[in-house]
């Protein structure tokens, strides 16, 4: 839970809080249609309290649902959570938990018409719930809604905007850039959802012309992509990866335009598009190089060296492998030394070079274990066991 | 006449921007601002009548309908259905949002809603009973032909079960079946799709009970001394908008052009709405199938048509007191580029400001809050097109213009012949005005007697 002094609203929040208070008073329960903007959940955590409270002194109460997700019925899910207290204003939170925060394109995505499409055309059933309705929902949800379920946004009776102090969207942005990045398996797929959203949203937040405002944007960008790409939503990692670049040419920020070339060629490894990964990676690696960044130029080495051993180029990958093992070698970073000898190891396989193949293999697992990797040494030795394995049976005429 | 409301707090439930006016209450007939003077000079709902009046039987009319969201359209509906049932007609209106599923939506279901919707207003609403032998045969049909073998290998046992065919009257019989069938059809994809699939597959006995339902409801409006029957379909402008990946065809051209034999075959008076961008559409010409469809145009936004603007705020309040000054008014009335809808929405806003009285500063607010709601839906992409609108007033027939119509940055009024403006809120918006500003500099700097190309090739 975040500092609760650097979501106070601010004066313009709480004219807006005034404003909201007297609609939901005036409604006096009948249906009304509102939308109130507002990118932190914290923050809206906050307002709510607020407007509760002034509410309360009225004997209004209010009534709070938050969708369940992608698939949410929309009508039956705020029908249920309208049961009590007849009348009273309903808070609605999630609705862009419906709306992939497919940003980038042109024009909303099928899923996003999808869940718009619901809005739009069962107008109708909120009607009947007989009570103000209040969607708490980010700038691009918002967006995303007076756009294409132009029937819906037709009924408003009031759009609230709320700004994030300075503090609330820095802290928020610092929270997130301090996230380490975890690949697919430490986060649950609903986590990287919820951070997408927050992601998402932070960028509504950025969008100043300024240098410092840019760099931030383009980081959010950047950490969306990961984000993307641990979904395998890899079209949409590009998009975002591409996006951030941009930005980063344009600040002349060599460095953030390094890191997103790797991540780049990444994409187009997955997709096959070898050429192209290698360009970018061969550009990384020369930045990076420029920059005297040698813990950067060892990790792209061996990202290089994969490229080629997929390509069947062996004598290339081995080359970049021994570079790269030797600089980590000289950095002393441990782990990382384990994972090239893993990989040199595994191209020793496809050389068929099996006996060297587990010597390599033995020294990555008693590094892991040095440093108390268990789960990764335990699946070191389970290669050298199947590998032993094969060795025998070879050996068997 | 009852006294105006002179406080906020009272006049607030009088501006209301998403209720329609039903005519159904004194307090409707008082709200309601007769604008057709202003709306292009032709009073749309006269004709629609007129129409309907002047077919003589066999011959009913098949009219279409439709404006811009907000226009005032389901208000000008029950008007219409008001002059109707004064004029001595029996209207079944009914609004297909609570009926059907709009984002899948064929002509068997609208059938199938007209069938249920005109058995259930004549018995509800004036106390007809249709023909008990006709609708048991009717209910027969239908379940024989919709409950599908799949679901049940005894079709005569459900019927009796399910909906007490041969145990209850027909009129219940019918009423629970058809009540069924629409709640599949309006939640259950896969069972919408069956229905339809059995439906369609026997289009023309569909099409024949239905029409022996409504020749019964007319041969006993008649006896009630009514001239007949009329069908009010609203809500069909908002069918969803899709593409067919093989045909080519959109959900809009198939229902109301390639079916619209199908939609015109009920033999009674029927209005449809329908989406505004077929009107606009070059692939079909909507006329050929409906030759008799009416837009209903936006308010003028001249002397007159403010006039009017300010008449429908004034019948609801008492201006002299709520606002502090009444030419405060005017303000909102220019901002709402004459969209009723967005009028009410901007008084509303202005009431929502304050406790006591609507000052100037709080007309001004009100409008900002307007011109940013308008300014998050305007792309940047769009801004040479608005431009070029809001230059030449003319807005071209094409995907992308139909689009800014549909969104409300651009409205068209009629004035014998259809013109068109950027909507005074997306004026307002500073990225209109900087663009604006922007096309105006390389004008200055062009030099004298160079010709300047043209602004399209």
């Amino acid at each position: 839970m975040s500092d609760s002094t650097s979501t106070l609203p601010s004066d313009h929040n709480t004219e807006e809080l005034t404003v909201m208070a007297r609609m939901l008073r005036r409604s006096n329960g009948q249906f009304a249609l509102a939308f109130a903007r507002c990118n932190s959940p914290v923050q809206r955590a906050s307002l709510v309290a607020i407007l509760r409270d002034s509410l309360a002194a009225l004997n209004i109460p209010i009534a709070e649902v938050t969708l369940s997700g992608p698939e949410a019925d929309i009508p039956a899910e705020l029908a249920a959570g309208a049961v009590p207290n007849p009348g009273a204003p309903l808070f609605v939170y999630g609705l862009e938990s419906l709306m992939p925060s497919d940003l980038l394109r042109d024009k909303p995505s099928q899923a996003q018409y999808r869940a718009l499409a619901q809005l739009n055309e069962r107008r109708g059933r909120y009607q009947t719930l007989a009570r103000p309705l209040v969607f708490w929902v980010p700038e691009y949800a918002l967006r995303l809604i007076a756009e294409v379920a132009g029937d819906f946004w037709a009924w408003r009776s009031g759009v609230f905007e709320f700004v994030a102090g300075k503090e609330a969207v820095r802290e928020t942005y610092q929270r997130e850039m301090a996230l380490p990045y975890v690949g697919e398996s430490n986060l649950t797929r609903a986590e990287k959802e919820v951070r997408i959203r927050v992601l998402t949203a932070l960028l509504d937040d950025y969008e100043g012309n300024d240098a410092e405002t840019r760099a931030a944007r383009s980081n959010v960008l950047y950490r969306l992509g990961q984000m993307q790409a641990a979904l395998g939503q890899y079209e949409q990692a590009r998009r975002l990866y591409e996006a951030s670049l941009k930005i980063d040419k344009e600040l002349g920020d060599r460095r953030g335009v390094a890191v997103t070339q790797g991540s780049l060629a990444y994409l187009h490894r997955l997709r096959g598009d070898y050429d192209q990964a290698e360009a970018l990676y061969r550009a990384s690696l020369k930045t990076m190089e420029e920059l005297g960044d040698r813990r950067e130029v060892a990790v792209t080495q061996g990202s290089l060296a994969y490229l080629h051993r997929l390509r069947g180029d062996y004598d290339q990958a081995e080359a970049l492998y021994r570079a790269s093992l030797k600089t980590k070698e000289e950095l002393g970073d441990r782990r990382e030394v384990a994972v090239t000898l893993h990989n040199l190891a595994l191209l020793r396989v496809q050389q068929a070079r099996l006996t060297e193949a587990l010597e390599l293999l033995a020294r990555s697992r008693d590094l892991l274990r040095e440093i108390g990797l268990e789960k990764d040494a335990t699946r070191v030795e389970e290669t050298i066991r199947e590998i032993q394995g094969r060795l025998s049976e070879a050996k068997v005429p | 006449m009852p006294t105006l409301p002179g406080s906020v707090e009272a006049a607030y439930p009088n501006v209301d921007p998403y209720l329609p006016l039903r005519f159904e209450t004194e307090t409707d007939r008082r709200f309601y601002v007769d604008c057709s003077s202003v709306r292009g000079g032709v009073d749309e709902i006269k004709s629609l009548a007129r129409n309907i009046e002047r077919s003589t039987v066999p011959q009913y009319s098949k009219q279409l309908f439709t404006g811009h969201i907000g226009c005032g359209k389901t208000t000008e509906l029950f008007r219409l259905k008001q002059r109707l049932e004064d004029d001595g007609y029996f209207a079944v209106y009914f609004d297909v949002d609570n009926e059907l599923d709009l984002n899948d939506i064929g002509y068997p279901d609208i059938l199938l809603a007209i069938a249920r919707q005109t058995q259930q207003q004549l018995h509800n609403l004036a106390n007809v009973e249709l023909d008990d032998r006709l609708l048991e045969v009717i209910a027969g049909w239908f379940g024989k032909t919709i409950i599908t073998e799949e679901r049940s290998k005894n079709v005569e046992t459900t019927l009796k079960t399910d909906f007490g065919l041969g145990v209850d009257s027909p009129v219940v019989v019918f009423a629970k079946m058809l009540a069924a069938f629409s709640g599949e059809i309006k939640n259950s994809r896969q069972r919408r799709e069956e229905i339809r699939r059995e439906l369609e597959n026997n289009a023309a006995e569909l099409i024949r009970h239905v029409n022996e339902l409504i020749d019964d409801a007319q041969v006993r409006l008649s006896r009630k001394n009514k001239r007949g029957l009329v069908l009010m379909v609203d809500g069909l402008e908002r069918v969803a908008y899709r593409v067919d990946d093989k045909t080519g065809i959109s959900s809009h051209e198939l229902l109301f052009f390639h079916q619209g034999s199908q939609l015109r075959s009920p033999n009674c008076h029927v209005l449809y709405t329908f989406p505004i961008n077929l009107a606009f559409n070059s692939n079909i010409n909507i006329g050929q199938v409906f030759p008799e469809y009416v837009i209903l145009p936006m308010i003028k936004p001249d002397e007159a048509g403010q006039a009017k603007l300010r008449q429908i705020v004034a019948s609801r309040l008492d201006v002299g007191t709520i606002f502090e000054s009444p030419d405060l008014l005017d303000k909102l009335v220019t901002t709402s580029g004459g969209h009723v809808r967005d009028l009410l929405r901007l008084v509303r806003y202005a009431l929502n400001l304050t406790d006591t009285q609507v000052s100037a500063r709080n007309v001004e607010q009100a409008t900002q809050r307007l011109v940013n709601e308008y300014d998050r839906i305007t792309p940047d992409a769009d801004l040479p097109r608005l431009h070029e609108v809001h230059e030449t007033k003319q807005v071209p027939t094409d995907p992308a213009h139909a689009l800014l119509l549909q969104k409300l940055l651009v409205l068209e009024y009629l004035d014998h012949t259809r013109w068109a403006d950027v909507h005074p809120a997306v004026l307002a918006t500073q990225k209109f005005q900087r663009f604006a500003e922007a096309q105006k500099k390389p004008k200055a700097k062009s030099r004298p007697g160079k010709s300047r190309q043209p602004k399209k090739p």
